[in-house]
């Protein structure tokens, strides 16, 4: 493909992209890697060492009962990274097919899914998912994925919606519909590219949004159920000695943010190099 | 500002003496050196223009003269007006010329004036400032101001809204307004551009008596030629920032001798030369103004350029044939070695070669028809309220319309803005069920396709859009664009690449032109990209909604050309839709004018241009102006009244007869038909063949009369 040798090239150039791009790729392998190196697991309670600060031996020190901080880290990181992506790639591709098709078809189409939307809008989403979560529990967690994504695309799928119907009055729209493009291939040719860069800051702010909901239902015991851990309830379970044993925190936090902030960077680089437009704009 | 030495000293009897003018505006990439050295002098009540393409500067210096560039923008150079030099005046010693000793036209009349305030009080706001009256002595004024420029009914349409008038008679309010305190110079910067041709004809009409009245001198800036060579007492050339060409209107036009003065002239389709006969396209675009080198700006574009103009910038001198140092200065290495456009006895520009297809020798009435359109009819509906939206009227936009087209022919659907020539292809191109009317096209009933046969008809009828920047998707690169026909209708997609780099060498791009987006092009090469995709799948029928008409002049040309050229070499049918008669005599067999959604006649190109039958047709012809100052001063023009009624109504008898010049000259006795009977196509000789006819006319007064 062509156009994607071009957007590669293009981002290729922005060294700002490439780092955020370089530190998610070492986050995803620290996270799948990082436990075969480490010499414990996740669930290992070591008895000699509780609550020990980082050292050779415990790269990211201990817990209170002694377990593993790095292995726990690692373990969590997995978890609120997959949820976090996998949320972000459902609920815009959602948004976007639910917005488009009723901005470009109208009629009894954009009347049904302007509908969905509203209704969707008004429902409150954590209540939902925690009464909803009981039933699911002990199932698998991509359960909480779709749980999730079914609530955070309504905002976006507006926003698709408004920007179809301006992109529906330009001429090469009109011109492609007149050489007789199917409709699908032109809300996915056409009109989809067109709000790139719009798709792809949402998805790494639904990306993070995602990360911060899971985090906030598992620390109410609604998210990620023990034995499982996710970045959210390390977070969570760190909290309250945030002051007095750093390391129970920081080390959570930190990879969150950075992994939040390169999702963001790659997210920009992106969309310079899909919109040409965007960076001619800078150069301006 | 510095008090630099002066190239030329200031002439102390102009009106406006302007000196080494300099504009450069910051950018990212570097200053944009927009103006770069300009001098002219603007005599009591002469008219100057200063003509140029979209981004010469042109307007730069109408802007900076009346202070109101950006303030980031860097001004240099002398204005001197009235023994004052105006060039970087503060903006309170400024107001109070601006206005009284100056006042200044602009291009779109609807954003000069505020939207909340009447008309009226606009005007007698601009009075009561430079001039001691009371209230009711400038809304007097103001009256006496609007009658002047021909607003009918001043007294109560003084009371008016900006946006209850229209576009011409903003205008004319402009220039009300701009002629209240009686100044000594008036800027126009581009005051017809936005308007219909016969509204710039009453328009230029209108500044002619507003400049008698006040004996004003009249600066006016415009990209049209014609309109200069009409209007004008001295013309300046402006090209990349600079004057390259200045002298009194008749030897500009009669011996251009800067080479972008003649192909400019060269590159303007006139309404005077001979149907089918090509322009002269200046290849290549003008520079960015940001970091200039030093040479003839014109050189990459030149086709007579020596080594020496790639070395040195050459300054404006007067001509070895001259009498004066006024009289007609160039800036051009070898202007003298140029005559009559001819240089060593060459043309500089060589007018280039166009195809002709073969079957244009066949008649008409022999060649297979491609569409036939009977009695279109397109109506939308006017709904007012935002929650409970409900039909107060209808937009009789197309009201039955009939045309057809044959095999390698094009048709010009001509008309001004609003007259439903847009609506009427946009129906054809939709191929859907009609309120009214049939639609054949290749000799299929277009109300009633499969879907396979639309299919199939949609890969024979192709589209190219006015604004190529617009119908190009920006985030495709162009071969993908250029390959979205071929994939859509089956090619396999590895014979796609083969055919794109064909259709690109075809419209004379080059291969490596396929890997670029369309915002790395200029508008020319964009509209060759767009045309590219409509040839891509080897169409039958093109439809060209206005082409090149957001294009400029010498990039039209080009344009033009390959339309014409590829018509040729493929045997193309064109539907061509122009606002611009002149562009329409170069490119089209046949051409229908419309007029308020109804096509009022129809002929060959040559008939509907030198023996026009129908009031209108001879009204929009008389109204275009032809870039020759001689001619164009010796036609006789035929002003419209008034500005083309509203769609909403139906109108009954001739829908024509609120503009008509004829019907007002008719004796009572023979207007009934035109009051009670609505006109339909038929040649006067009897025979009532409508449409299909050589040369027909919706008139029951039918009277020739050349107008060209």
């Amino acid at each position: 493909m062509s156009r994607w040798r071009l957007v590669w090239r293009r981002f290729k150039r922005n060294k700002s992209a490439i780092f955020g791009l370089v530190v998610i790729a070492a986050l995803f392998i620290a996270a799948f890697l990082g436990p075969l190196v480490s010499k414990y697991s996740y669930d290992y309670i070591d008895a000699n060492a509780f609550l020990k600060p980082p050292s050779p031996k415990h790269w990211f020190g201990t817990s209170q009962i002694g377990q593993d901080v790095f292995a726990q880290t690692m373990r969590g990181l997995q978890k609120s990274l997959i949820i976090g992506f996998l949320v972000g790639i459902i609920s815009t591709g959602l948004a976007a097919i639910v917005g488009a098709t009723a901005g470009y078809f109208g009629g009894v189409i954009e009347r049904f899914n302007l509908f969905v939307i509203s209704l969707l809008l008004v429902l409150p989403d954590f209540l939902i998912i925690a009464i909803v979560s009981p039933r699911i529990r002990g199932q698998s967690w991509l359960w909480l994925v779709i749980l999730i994504s079914l609530f955070s695309w309504m905002l976006t799928s507006m926003v698709v919606y408004n920007l179809t119907l301006s992109l529906k009055q330009r001429e090469f729209v009109t011109a492609a519909r007149f050489m007789g493009v199917r409709p699908f291939t032109v809300i996915t040719r056409h009109i989809l590219p067109n709000m790139a860069s719009f798709l792809i800051i949402d998805t790494t702010l639904t990306v993070g949004g995602a990360i911060l909901l899971e985090s906030g239902l598992s620390y109410f015991g609604f998210g990620v159920q023990p034995p499982d851990i996710s970045l959210g309830t390390l977070i969570a379970a760190g909290t309250g000695s945030a002051l007095t044993y750093v390391w129970l925190f920081a080390f959570a936090g930190s990879i969150l943010t950075i992994l939040v902030l390169a999702v963001s960077l790659v997210g920009d680089g992106l969309r310079d190099a899909i919109d040409p437009q965007s960076e001619a704009r800078a150069a301006l | 500002m510095t008090n630099h030495e002066l190239t030329q000293p200031i002439d102390e009897t102009a009106t406006l003496s302007v000196r080494d003018l300099q504009v450069t505006f910051p950018s990212e990439a570097g200053p944009v050196e927009a103006v770069r050295g300009v001098s002219f002098d603007v005599h009591p009540g002469e008219v100057v223009g200063i003509v140029g393409e979209s981004g010469s500067g042109k307007s730069t210096v109408a802007l900076s003269i009346m202070g109101l560039l950006q303030d980031s923008a860097r001004v240099s150079g002398v204005a001197n007006f009235q023994g004052q030099n105006i060039l970087g005046l503060d903006d309170k010693s400024l107001s109070r010329i601006r206005g009284k000793s100056v006042a200044m036209v602009f291009q779109d009349p609807l954003s000069a004036f505020t939207p909340v305030y009447t008309i009226g009080a606009q005007i007698s706001e601009a009075i009561r400032i430079h001039q001691d009256l009371t209230k009711d002595q400038a809304n007097a004024r103001a009256i006496e101001l609007l009658d002047l420029v021909g607003i009918p009914q001043a007294k109560d349409r003084i009371r008016s809204f900006p946006h209850e008038f229209s576009g011409g008679m903003r205008q004319r309010a402009m220039i009300a307004m701009a002629i209240a305190n009686d100044p000594d110079l008036i800027i126009a910067d581009e005051p017809t551009t936005a308007l219909d041709v016969t509204v710039q004809a009453q328009i230029l009409d209108v500044l002619e008596t507003a400049r008698q009245a006040t004996k004003a001198a009249l600066l006016l800036i415009t990209h049209d030629l014609g309109v200069v060579a009409g209007a004008c007492d001295r013309v300046a050339v402006m090209y990349a920032g600079k004057v390259v060409e200045t002298s009194d209107v008749f030897s500009t036009f009669a011996h251009p001798q800067m080479p972008y003065t003649i192909g400019l002239l060269g590159a303007v389709p006139r309404l005077d030369a001979a149907v089918g006969e090509p322009l002269v396209p200046i290849e290549g675009a003008p520079p960015s103004m940001v970091n200039l080198p030093t040479q003839c700006q014109f050189v990459s574009r030149c086709p007579v350029a020596l080594p020496r103009c790639h070395e040195e910038e050459p300054t404006l001198t007067a001509t070895t044939t001259s009498t004066d140092e006024r009289a007609h200065q160039v800036a051009c290495h070898r202007s003298d070695e140029i005559s009559d456009g001819h240089i060593d006895g060459h043309l500089v520009f060589p007018l280039p070669e166009l195809a002709v297809a073969e079957h244009i020798t066949i008649a008409r009435e022999d060649r297979e028809v491609v569409i036939n359109v009977d009695g279109l009819v397109r109506e939308y509906p006017v709904r007012r309220g935002a929650v409970l939206s409900r039909r107060v009227g209808t937009v009789y936009a197309v009201d039955g319309v009939s045309f057809d087209v044959r095999t390698g022919e094009a048709l010009a659907l001509v008309g001004e803005s609003g007259c439903g020539k847009t609506s009427t292809v946009t129906e054809i191109l939709e191929l859907r069920e009609l309120k009214d009317g049939a639609v054949t096209i290749f000799g299929k009933d277009a109300s009633k396709l499969t879907k396979d046969e639309k299919q199939e008809i949609r890969r024979n009828l192709q589209v190219v859009f006015q604004d190529p920047q617009a119908s190009l998707d920006p985030r495709l690169p162009v071969g993908d664009i250029l390959a979205e026909p071929l994939t859509t209708h089956g090619m396999p997609r590895d014979e796609q690449r083969a055919r794109v780099l064909e259709l690109l060498s075809l419209v004379g791009l080059e291969a490596t032109h396929a890997d670029r987006y369309p915002s790395e092009f200029s508008g020319g090469q964009r509209q060759r990209i767009a045309i590219a995709r409509a040839l891509a799948l080897n169409p039958q029928l093109i439809v060209l909604d206005e082409p090149v008409s957001a294009l400029d002049v010498s990039i039209q040309a080009g344009v033009l050309n390959l339309l014409a050229d590829l018509r040729g070499q493929l045997g193309l049918a064109y539907i061509f839709v122009a606002h611009d008669l002149s562009v329409v005599r170069q490119s089209a067999d046949r051409v229908a004018v419309m007029y308020l959604g109804r096509i009022v006649e129809i002929g060959d190109t040559e008939q509907i241009f030198n023996k026009p039958w129908h009031p209108y047709t001879q009204a929009l012809l008389s109204a275009v102006p032809i870039p020759d100052p001689i001619r164009e001063r010796a036609r006789e023009r035929i002003l419209l009244i008034g500005d083309q009624p509203s769609p909403t109504v139906r109108y009954e008898g001739c829908r024509f007869r609120s503009r008509c010049f004829r019907y007002q000259a008719l004796p009572e006795n023979q207007t009934e038909d035109c009051r009670t009977q609505d006109p339909s196509l038929k040649s006067p000789t009897g025979t009532n063949l409508g449409y299909q006819t050589s040369h027909a006319a919706a008139c029951f007064h039918v009277e020739e009369r050349p107008v060209v």
